[in-house]
């Protein structure tokens, strides 16, 4: 199989001839190192069967996320971190130091106007370079990733404490703003599915270690009909990742006409196994390979052992596609991400 | 229901406004404001916690009640006298140098100030150096260090090590806690403890004060 029919396979919910690869980012210094500064060569060195379409940010100017977008200047790459080092506040109103998130400043009907951006859809996505790139690599898979989720960018553009103060105290502006940043979402997501994308990978932070944001209950009635609007306006599969514990809101991702959720990180809490036993039938599962210890780490013995428990809790009756549990990071070990792909090619046989 | 079971409900829902009030009366019904902080505040702030803990309270619920606490406070503070603010102990916290995330470093302070600890917070970025001249300023029985990226654990376990090392660190106990930070990690790092969540942080604190008693 291609890459292209294996994970389209998984999509379906049928078995491939093996278990796909995918990783939702990849920091600049892997970028450098393993494929001399392209991101394609840098997929191809690893062996992934997913290739990323991504939908640019800025932050005054400046691109978001050296590892989520296309052409970060190389000043911008010194921070270490996933971020290229954004100074400021962004155009969802988010206030960035030095690459790192420190809050924002939505708190009015006006900073909502001001702070849902235009959708400049051709100057976010690069309609000749991506056309050409899926022209390129006719047998890969190509997914539109962007972490601009409506949740996630909701909390972050208020921010976290005046978020949930808000969030008690006035849940109508609250609402707003879900609805306007779910419905931005939407027209980019449709346009990622115009250009050629094959699925949605949709960065939504929910939770994070051993417990989501808000509960269980009121995150269905809040995300279940702006995620059924983002799932039928892409009209693709829509992946979505989540950082943190999110086996409770699962569910969500069912109701609301998800492909599948990626990251399942093991260190907040996600048991691979009970998820794929309670909700393998349903969801694609994305993930789960340790990023905070065992991928930052040389011990290749560690790594392997990592990748044959991924695939022994869930690579059975398919719908599971291997990948780390957030990204390629900054401190993870070259050798280490090398071996996770290529051990999964090993043993990820069906 | 007496003033300070009222106190006590009106934290534990959020409700800031009533809190406030009740603290009032509480005063003007001639309860000591030690007696309203630990039966009608720290108790409330405690029973957050554990529900934060089990689950039954997510970050909404949590931080409302924080507020509601802070709330109260603000009547009381005028008549407490000296250090009784924070007669359960003192704590110095702050994020590690290298990361400038600051929530869950947040969301410990409230919990260990609800709990009746008078709180130091060093903010983000701190060093070491940093973390060293406040033990020496303000004697506290614990550090906090938090870390919410993976990069910068390393620079956790140097900490942990360096006021190990120091004299001047004594009997203060160091406790780490953030998204990366496992048990094996913190037992790797020779912290003294290690908290999963905000809520626990104040029932490891706690063993931790019982343990030197013993």
């Amino acid at each position: 199989m291609t890459s292209k029919e294996r994970v389209l396979t998984v999509l379906q919910g049928q078995i491939p001839d093996r278990v796909p690869s995918l990783t939702f980012g990849i920091d600049p210094k892997f970028i450098k190192k393993l494929g001399g500064g392209t991101l394609e060569k840098t997929l191809e060195v690893l062996g992934l069967d997913v290739y990323p379409i991504y939908s640019q940010n800025w932050c005054q100017g400046i691109p978001l996320s050296a590892s989520l977008s296309r052409d970060v200047p190389e000043e911008m790459q010194t921070s270490g971190g996933t971020y290229g080092g954004w100074d400021g506040i962004d155009e969802f109103g988010r206030v960035w130091k030095k690459g790192s998130y420190l809050g924002g400043v939505v708190r009015t009907e006006e900073d909502i106007e001001h702070y849902v951006p235009d959708l400049k859809l051709e100057e976010r996505t690069d309609p000749s370079r991506t056309r050409s790139m899926i022209k390129k690599n006719p047998d890969k898979v190509f997914f539109l990733s962007t972490h601009t989720g409506p949740f996630g960018l909701t909390i972050e553009s208020i921010g976290f404490e005046d978020f949930f103060y808000l969030y008690v105290d006035n849940r109508g502006f609250i609402e707003k703003l879900l609805w306007e940043r779910t419905r931005w979402f939407a027209e980019i997501a449709a346009y990622g599915a115009e250009l050629g994308a094959d699925c949605i990978l949709m960065g939504d932070d929910v939770a994070f270690k051993g417990r989501t944001f808000i509960s269980p209950q009121d995150f269905e009635e809040l995300m279940v009909p702006c995620y059924r609007h983002i799932v039928k306006r892409a009209g693709i599969p829509v992946i979505w990742h989540s950082d943190g514990y999110i086996t409770p809101v699962l569910n969500t991702a069912i109701k609301s006409g998800m492909a599948g959720v990626h990251s399942l990180e093991p260190t907040a809490g996600v048991d691979l196994g009970q998820v794929k036993k309670d909700y393998g039938s349903q969801l694609v599962l994305v993930g789960n390979v340790d990023c905070g210890e065992i991928l930052c780490q040389d011990d290749l013995e560690k790594v392997r052992k990592e990748v044959r428990r991924c695939m022994e809790q869930a690579k059975a009756g398919g719908r599971y596609i291997l990948s780390d549990s957030n990204s390629i990071h900054a401190g993870c070990h070259p050798k280490a991400v090398v071996e996770m792909f290529r051990h999964a090619r090993a043993i990820g046989v069906y | 229901m007496g003033i300070l079971e009222q106190l006590y409900q009106n934290i534990i829902k959020g409700k800031a406004p009533e809190a406030k009030i009740c603290a009032q009366k509480a005063l003007e019904e001639n309860i000591l404001p030690q007696e309203i902080i630990s039966k009608g505040m720290n108790s409330a702030m405690e029973e957050v916690g554990l529900r934060f803990s089990r689950n039954e309270f997510f970050l909404p619920e949590m931080m409302v009640a924080s507020r509601a606490m802070k709330a109260g406070m603000e009547i009381l503070e005028p008549y407490i006298v000296g250090e009784s603010i924070g007669h359960a102990g003192k704590i110095v916290l702050g994020t590690i140098e290298g990361d400038l995330h600051d929530v869950g470093k947040n969301l410990v302070a409230m919990m260990f100030k609800g709990a009746g600890f008078n709180v130091v917070d060093l903010g983000i970025d701190v060093s070491k150096e940093k973390f060293l001249e406040s033990i020496q300023k303000e004697s506290p029985q614990f550090v906090g260090i938090s870390a919410l990226i993976t990069t910068v654990l390393p620079n956790v376990v140097e900490a942990v090590d360096y006021l190990k090392k120091s004299e001047v660190v004594g009997n203060c106990k160091i406790l780490v806690g953030g998204a990366p930070v496992t048990p094996e990690f913190a037992k790797a790092a020779k912290a003294d403890g290690y908290a999963p969540d905000a809520g626990s942080a104040i029932q490891v604190a706690k063993t931790l004060i019982a343990g030197q008693v013993q």
